[in-house]
């Protein structure tokens, strides 16, 4: 039983577009990146 | 409070990019996002340390409960002994027991006060300490317990800090599943746990200075007066029983993984996540001590696991899981690599916790004149995650499920739900 529904549900949520989770696309990425990562290490070596 | 803010946050995108898309997009928790790179018996592994982490944690928090009940009678005027953390801690792990047996809804609602709450107090916090103490005095404060060296103060400050950001990655599937969008997992998560903890951690850092003391709830009321302060840590204390319910909760799903608990009642697992809370009730100060050296073991142990996570999700399964084989424990599923174990994954794992080890010594802090100007766990982070990459671009996996083909409906051989 707990395979079958495991089944069922899975092939729902393959059945799912990426669109139905909001997109994250490449712009997402460079903007995290550069706010998030690229800047807090430029700002500590700048005023460190 | 430079090194507070940009290691809190550059450990906060490390530990959310990889792992809070994962389980966004497919409903996961954080144990089962592991399971792709590290294998079905490797992720096992990494449930022991997540458990660690996550009781760890809740554990710290509820001595921060007790003492802030110490702390709340010592404002009535009362003088109760060291006895009281103690059972502060028990008190609140029966708490959180009645919190989280009750389901994630409650959770939700006490939630949605105790968060903003908490930012108006340190807004408050922070007015006062303006007010009353002025930026002068807090900038010429001594500091606490520095180390001989100034530069290496600042780089133990962002070693921690990257290390507090990391130590978010157990959470970061409970959170983000709960999520509807991607954006609206990863932005949040950036934003509030990286820079909101960096900018909050810098309100303490502020009144630790001014009221030369190194436990929270002993500033509010030297800070904001008896009354307010009173209130403040009255509130503080029901922040602190919604944190570690958080925590809790999240270990009692990762409970779930192993096989003698499939079955249990979800009280069951509450109580089996309680149990090693324990010793805070009677050792809490003793414990709470040790808070930076369990900081760093958080940086030992999870910037290898984060770094690898991030390259095997985005690098090379280009952000597509196999749904049905993380689920599966049939030897031929595709996650299930050489008896349940990713080597090359776990190999990477030594191989950063080599690196952190290399560049300092998490116990006594000792460090090599390049954690001087790398810190260690972006390095054990960063290293990891491209010998990972460079391996299985070298050495390709042998299946890798693509959605759309073979068309067939997705079997589940062993399910180890």
């Amino acid at each position: 039983v707990i395979r079958e529904e495991l089944e069922r549900r899975i092939a729902l949520f393959d059945q799912l577009e990426d669109a139905k989770f909001g997109r994250f696309g490449a712009a997402d990425w460079a903007l995290c990146t550069a706010v998030f990562f690229v800047l807090p290490i430029l700002v500590a070596w700048w005023v460190l | 409070m430079i090194c507070l803010v940009t290691g809190s946050v550059i450990g906060v995108f490390l530990a959310v990019m990889g792992p809070a898309l994962a389980g966004q997009r497919y409903g996961l928790e954080t144990v089962d996002v592991t399971k792709p790179a590290f294998g079905q018996r490797g992720s096992r592994l990494l449930l022991l340390f997540y458990l660690i982490n996550l009781i760890g944690w809740a554990g710290l928090i509820l001595v921060m409960f007790g003492n802030g009940l110490r702390n709340i009678l010592i404002g009535f005027g009362y003088e109760p002994g060291g006895w009281l953390v103690g059972a502060g801690v028990l008190l609140g792990m029966s708490l959180c027991f009645l919190l989280v047996t009750r389901g994630i809804h409650l959770m939700n609602i006490t939630n949605a006060y105790v968060g903003p709450g908490l930012l108006l107090m340190t807004v408050g916090l922070l007015v006062l300490l303006l007010k009353n103490h002025g930026w002068q005095e807090i900038v010429d404060a001594e500091p606490l317990n520095p180390f001989d060296k100034p530069w290496l103060n600042y780089m133990i400050v962002m070693e921690m800090s990257i290390a507090a950001g990391i130590s978010w990655w157990a959470g970061v599937g409970f959170l983000s599943r709960n999520t509807k969008t991607q954006r609206g997992a990863i932005y949040p998560e950036l934003i509030q746990l990286g820079l909101g903890m960096g900018l909050v951690c810098s309100v303490a850092l502020f009144s630790s200075l001014v009221v030369r003391s190194m436990d929270p709830t002993e500033w509010l009321i030297p800070i904001a007066g008896p009354f307010v302060g009173v209130l403040a840590l009255i509130f503080v204390a029901v922040a602190n029983i919604s944190s570690s319910s958080i925590s809790l909760f999240a270990a009692g799903l990762g409970l779930r993984h192993l096989r003698v608990f499939h079955i249990r009642p979800w009280w069951h697992l509450v109580l089996w996540a309680l149990v090693p809370c324990l010793p805070f009730v009677f050792w809490p100060n003793e414990l709470y001590g040790m808070g930076g050296n369990f900081l760093a073991y958080n940086g030992t142990l999870y910037a290898p696991v984060v770094g690898i996570l991030f390259a095997d999700y985005v690098f090379i399964r280009k952000q597509r899981l196999n749904l049905a084989a993380i689920f599966d424990d049939d030897p031929k599923a595709e996650y299930y690599y050489t008896k349940g174990f990713h080597w090359p994954a776990l190999i990477c794992l030594l191989i950063g916790q080599w690196i952190y080890f290399s560049l300092l010594d998490p116990l006594t802090y000792e460090s090599s004149p390049a954690f001087l100007y790398l810190t260690a766990s972006l390095p054990a982070c960063v290293g990891p995650a491209v010998i990972y990459v460079i391996w299985l671009k070298l050495l390709p996996l042998e299946r890798v499920w693509v959605p759309g083909e073979g068309g067939a409906e997705p079997r589940v051989s062993q399910p180890n739900i």
